[in-house]
């Protein structure tokens, strides 16, 4: 699989508004922001902060009221070949009459790729998720958390070089949630994925973040850029000891706090 | 599964209706009444007729018509329920024509049909088909809006292309809806298949027993509506293999919802709409005529 870009992708002036008039609701206010390429950005906010709405403008799955997002010099007015989408809700996203390979596979036919190549991506997809011999059951036969891996794999599979994340890990047990985000950093660190990942849990942003885009306010706006100095290796419980990501926590919560966007 | 547990499968199923079937036997057996012969006299004239009479024939004329007839509604009802159901303005705009068909008892038509054209097998099939195609249609247009929003959004994120989305993710979503839909035209398919024939015909199954009934031949009255029942259930036993068949996937799914906690499987009822509740299902089934809400909006507007 070659996950590879040499684009950033920006974020220009971006707002969202929806409905018109009196009743209109401004969502996202003027949200630039830049994801080099092979980094992994966290988008973290509380509840209702439009987090999704950004993060499907990123995906050229919604238009912007104003502002425009690019990857390199092309648009994203549209989705594109170059981004891959994996939905929080695996249930809705998974088809449950096709089985976990063609799950996978199926975006493909869509690219014009031929059926031999087709299989042998999905194989090489759910090997690196750890299903390798999941491909022939279907979605609902597995566990939430292998089913939120089926989804990351359709997005390997696609060969997109960009992973946008939507709260992916927000419907497994906590446990899972650990393995399912230490999978991730090591698919990233394998491939070199572009990922960006939206969140609300703060451990989780900073925790799996090169940067953690801190949003919030009302309507939404970036609040703060973070570095987060940790290093490539992170672990569940080394890297959460740290007193670095204990400050880096303590700081975006912080953030979050003082900027309530309801 | 061994032989053993289908026998007793088999035998928990059918032992009640091998006893009415016993008491009727029994008990017509020595009737003098005109009106209700001996079983065992109905048996032997079904008998009679499959083997040196025109049986075969009659079932086959009624056969081929509703076959026809289911097929090809089948067919349009769901291209037509797909594209009403993705598209809002022509829903709109079609709503109250819809409403109307819907309303109208279409056994009303059988005079005007085959007053028009004819007594032959076409206008039959015709009428069946054209009995058929509402609940299918309304039940597709119905689970076409009921699809999970998701379902479009993974589809735009991977660029599928439009018609692989109908095809693929569309069809097989909608699919548990439109074969709801199947079921009840199923059921009145064959009352007019049987209603169109008794009308006025040449052949048939319904045909045979009205001529017979003409006759005064009372035991081929019986047998004819014995076959006809025979029939119906033949038909819906096979649908059922085919949607258990089609619809594997989906009741594997529903099985595993309801298996969890009910508070956690109602949570995400309401969280995810188009995994479908049977229950639900087939209170709606029942409702057909409340359930697009949209018309009867217009119908109200229209009043």
């Amino acid at each position: 699989m070659s996950n590879h870009t040499s684009d950033t992708l920006y974020v220009e002036g971006l707002s969202k508004t929806y409905g018109e008039g009196s009743t209109a609701h401004e969502v996202l206010s003027d949200v630039s922001l830049e994801v080099h390429p092979q980094e992994l950005v966290s988008l973290v906010g509380p509840s209702g902060a439009g987090k999704t709405t950004l993060l499907r403008c990123l995906s050229g799955l919604l238009e912007p009221t104003s502002g425009r997002v690019r990857l390199g010099d092309r648009p994203v007015s549209k989705p594109i070949e170059d981004i891959a989408v994996v939905f929080q809700d695996y249930r809705g996203s998974l088809m449950p009459w096709m089985r976990v390979a063609e799950n996978v596979t199926f975006p493909l036919q869509g690219k014009g790729v031929a059926k031999a190549e087709r299989d042998h991506r999905a194989q090489e997809a759910l090997e690196a998720v750890g299903l390798g011999d999941a491909g022939n059951k279907y979605p609902w036969q597995l566990s939430g958390g292998m089913q939120q891996r089926v989804a990351i794999a359709r997005g390997l599979a696609y060969e997109a070089p960009i992973l946008l994340m939507d709260e992916p890990f927000g419907s497994v047990d906590a446990q899972t949630r650990f393995d399912l985000e230490d999978l991730t950093l090591r698919l990233r660190r394998e491939l070199g994925i572009t990922i960006v990942l939206v969140t609300h849990d703060i451990d989780e942003a900073v925790y799996m973040a090169d940067r953690v885009v801190v949003l919030g306010g009302r309507p939404t706006r970036v609040l703060e850029t973070i570095d987060v100095g940790l290093g490539d290796d992170r672990d569940q419980i080394g890297t959460k000891e740290n007193h670095l990501f204990a400050e880096l926590r303590s700081h975006v919560l912080n953030q979050v706090r003082h900027n309530p966007a309801i | 599964m061994n032989i053993q547990k289908i026998l007793l499968g088999a035998g928990k199923m059918l032992w009640l209706p091998a006893l009415v079937i016993a008491a009727w036997w029994v008990l017509s057996g020595t009737s003098e009444n005109f009106y209700f012969p001996p079983l065992s006299k109905i048996f032997e004239k079904i008998i009679f007729q499959a083997t040196e009479g025109a049986l075969w024939e009659n079932i086959l004329f009624s056969m081929i018509n509703f076959t026809i007839g289911f097929v090809v509604a089948g067919i349009a009802g769901i291209l037509f329920g797909i594209v009403l159901g993705s598209l809002r303005r022509i829903r709109v705009a079609v709503s109250p024509l819809l409403d109307f068909m819907r309303s109208m008892p279409q056994i009303a038509l059988v005079p005007v049909v085959i007053m028009a054209f004819g007594i032959g097998p076409e206008p039959k099939a015709f009428l069946i088909g054209f009995i058929c195609f509402w609940p299918i249609l309304l039940n597709t247009i119905d689970g076409v809006r009921g699809l999970n929003p998701q379902l479009l959004e993974v589809a735009k994120a991977y660029r599928i292309p439009y018609p692989v989305y109908l095809m693929r993710m569309v069809l097989p979503a909608t699919l548990p809806a439109i074969m709801t839909g199947m079921r009840i035209a199923i059921g009145l398919g064959v009352v007019m298949m049987v209603v169109s024939e008794m009308y006025s015909s040449t052949r048939g199954i319904g045909f045979y027993i009205l001529q017979s009934q003409e006759s005064y031949r009372i035991t081929d009255v019986w047998a004819g509506t014995i076959v006809i029942g025979l029939l119906g259930y033949l038909i819906s036993v096979g649908f059922v293999a085919v949607e258990r068949y089609l619809l594997a996937w989906y009741y594997q799914v529903e099985r595993r919802r309801l298996r969890k906690r009910p508070a956690r499987a109602a949570a995400e009822t309401a969280a995810a709409p188009p995994v479908r509740n049977p229950a639900s299902e087939h209170a709606k089934a029942r409702l057909t005529a409340d359930k697009d809400s949209e018309v009867v909006v217009a119908t109200r507007k229209g009043v």
